[in-house]
């Protein structure tokens, strides 16, 4: 799903590999979900969705606009589709809005950087699980196969 | 640009045919309607079946649009087929945005102003005097400004598109607002067009539902649409059941409604199931037959579930096979409408309807159809009247 070519006035090339649904503006929520919805049709569900980032959305509509659309999606996600990865850039938002979309999840994954610039990742916190929160190293593998 | 159009009177093609059968021919000119839903929906696919419909009949309809440049808006309409361009103007919200270079006329220039937004809306009504409004869509000025002010400037669009008699279709889907601010906005609107889509076994339904603010006005039930290429916006039915006792003509009843069906039988019984799609006065269904002997009493069980109405077959000339019939009926429940077809009415010893209906005991005023399947007689006349019922506006 690309939320990002229209907006930019850049229309990519159709590519017969690659299925991609156009939407038309950030500020477009509605149309976002839809085209969730009709994504996970055409691939037939379960699907695993990555939203990345809901933070872009919060340049272009406000906090309560994005906060109910947040909790619609997961629960049309959760009951419908199958999963949900979001993605949220930390340090850009009011600590208040952290807290509502870590309420509305099921769980939250933490990554950083330390000092020394090594990625480090950590559970937060997982709905019906007893987490261990350490913070991990972790690296990103290269190659085909990639993974961390 | 086209010349502006005299106020005309009279009524606005939904579009949809069986809609505006009801509707007396459309919805009145110098009406609003509210395009809403408080979850993501495909309401957008209704408004722009509208505004191309106005545009396809020679009428001019104005589209702003907050969301789509104008390439992207203008691409997205080319699944509705060929309409008049010239006919079809847009007003530019997001050029500006994205500080591009828009070739429309009206255009506006400063969104974080309302009150320019509002002055260009008000401008191209009143030089074009359009006979369709599209706004697309109302939670953007809702998100991004003061209430009061959004209703105010609300109003003054409705008011300006009613002096010139243009039907007014405001998108909105609620993110922000409260109760008490929904009322208003239903208060201003002659129509609530509600939307809902929803996600069962992997597959999107969408269905909307109309209703006349005021007393005694239309109230429909939840109608079920999809989206057909060229044409837009069209009823759509998942599952029709053709359903009755064994030889009763309900395989030919399928064969005869649809454009394509396939059976699946043996020596010319069906022991599976019959299915056909059929288009019928802007209505898509698909038809699911039955097979009507009591041994495949469990098939008839699984196409039962979930039904939008039955077309129920009986034999007028073997009232001794009703008593399966009704039963069959019970099966399905109560709720799900119905219309009765007294088939093979033209052979010798048919009942005439009203005797079919006093047979089968059915509640005053169900409707029985007579029919001759092989000669496809009564047929869609039968499937129609089933629409109305379920669509709720018979």
């Amino acid at each position: 799903m690309d939320c990002y070519s229209a907006t930019s006035s850049e229309r990519p090339e159709p590519s017969p590999a690659k299925k991609t649904l156009l939407v038309s503006s950030f500020s477009n929520l509605e149309g976002i979900g839809m085209a969730m919805s009709k994504a996970a049709q055409e691939l037939g569900t379960p699907v695993r969705i990555y939203f990345y980032t809901i933070s872009a959305l919060f340049l272009h509509n406000s906090t309560q606009a994005i906060s109910k659309f947040f909790q619609i999606m997961t629960s049309r996600a959760k009951m419908n589709m199958g999963f949900i990865l979001y993605a949220v850039q930390d340090g850009v938002h009011e600590p208040m809005t952290m807290n509502l979309l870590r309420s509305l999840v099921d769980g939250v994954v933490e990554m950083r950087f330390t000092e020394t610039m090594e990625r480090e990742v950590r559970i937060h916190h997982m709905r019906g699980f007893q987490v261990d929160s350490a913070w991990r190293s972790f690296v990103q593998m290269p190659g085909p196969t990639g993974g961390l | 640009m086209q010349a502006p159009e005299e106020i005309r009177p009279g009524r606005v093609s939904t579009g949809i045919q069986v809609l505006d059968d009801r509707l007396g021919g459309g919805f009145p000119r110098s009406s609003t309607l509210l395009l809403f839903s408080d979850k993501p929906t495909e309401k957008r696919l209704f408004a722009e079946t509208f505004a191309v419909q106005g545009a396809k009949s020679g009428e001019t309809t104005l589209y702003v649009d907050f969301y789509r440049l104008p390439s992207l808006a203008r691409n997205d309409l080319l699944r509705f087929g060929n309409f008049p361009k010239d006919r079809f103007v847009l007003v530019d919200a997001i050029s500006s945005q994205l500080m591009v270079e828009s070739p429309e006329k009206y255009r506006i220039e400063d969104v974080s102003s309302l009150s320019s937004i509002a002055e260009t809306v008000l401008r191209a009504i009143e030089e074009l005097r359009p006979s369709r409004l599209v706004i697309d869509s109302m939670e953007f000025l809702a998100d991004r400004f003061p209430k009061d002010d959004v209703l105010r400037e609300w109003k003054r669009i409705i008011e300006a598109a009613k002096a010139v008699g243009c039907v007014t279709c405001f998108l909105f889907i609620n993110w922000t607002y409260h109760e008490r601010e929904l009322q208003v906005i239903q208060a201003m609107s002659d129509f609530l067009v509600e939307f809902r889509s929803s996600m069962r076994g992997g597959i999107i339904r969408n269905s909307m539902r109309i209703t006349e603010m005021g007393s005694g006005g239309l109230k429909t039930n939840w109608i079920p649409y999809t989206f057909k290429d060229l044409i837009g916006v069209t009823v759509y039915f998942p599952r029709i059941l053709v359903t009755g006792p064994f030889n009763a003509g309900k395989s030919t009843v399928v064969r005869s409604l649809a454009e394509r069906a396939i059976s699946i039988d043996r020596l010319g019984t069906t022991v599976a199931f019959d299915y056909g799609n059929v288009s019928l006065s802007g209505i898509e269904a698909e038809i699911f037959g039955t097979p009507g002997q009591e041994r495949f009493e469990f098939i008839f069980k699984i196409f039962a579930r979930e039904v939008s109405g039955v077309l129920l077959v009986v034999d007028a000339t073997r009232p001794e096979d009703f008593e399966r019939a009704k039963y069959m009926l019970e099966l399905i429940g109560e709720r799900i409408p119905y219309v009765v077809l007294a088939n093979k009415s033209d052979l010798p010893g048919a009942l005439p309807v009203d005797q079919v209906a006093h047979k089968m005991d059915l509640p005053e005023g169900s409707p029985v159809m007579p029919t001759v399947a092989t000669e496809n007689k009564g047929l869609r006349e039968a499937l129609l009247i089933l629409a109305e019922m379920i669509i709720g506006v018979r």
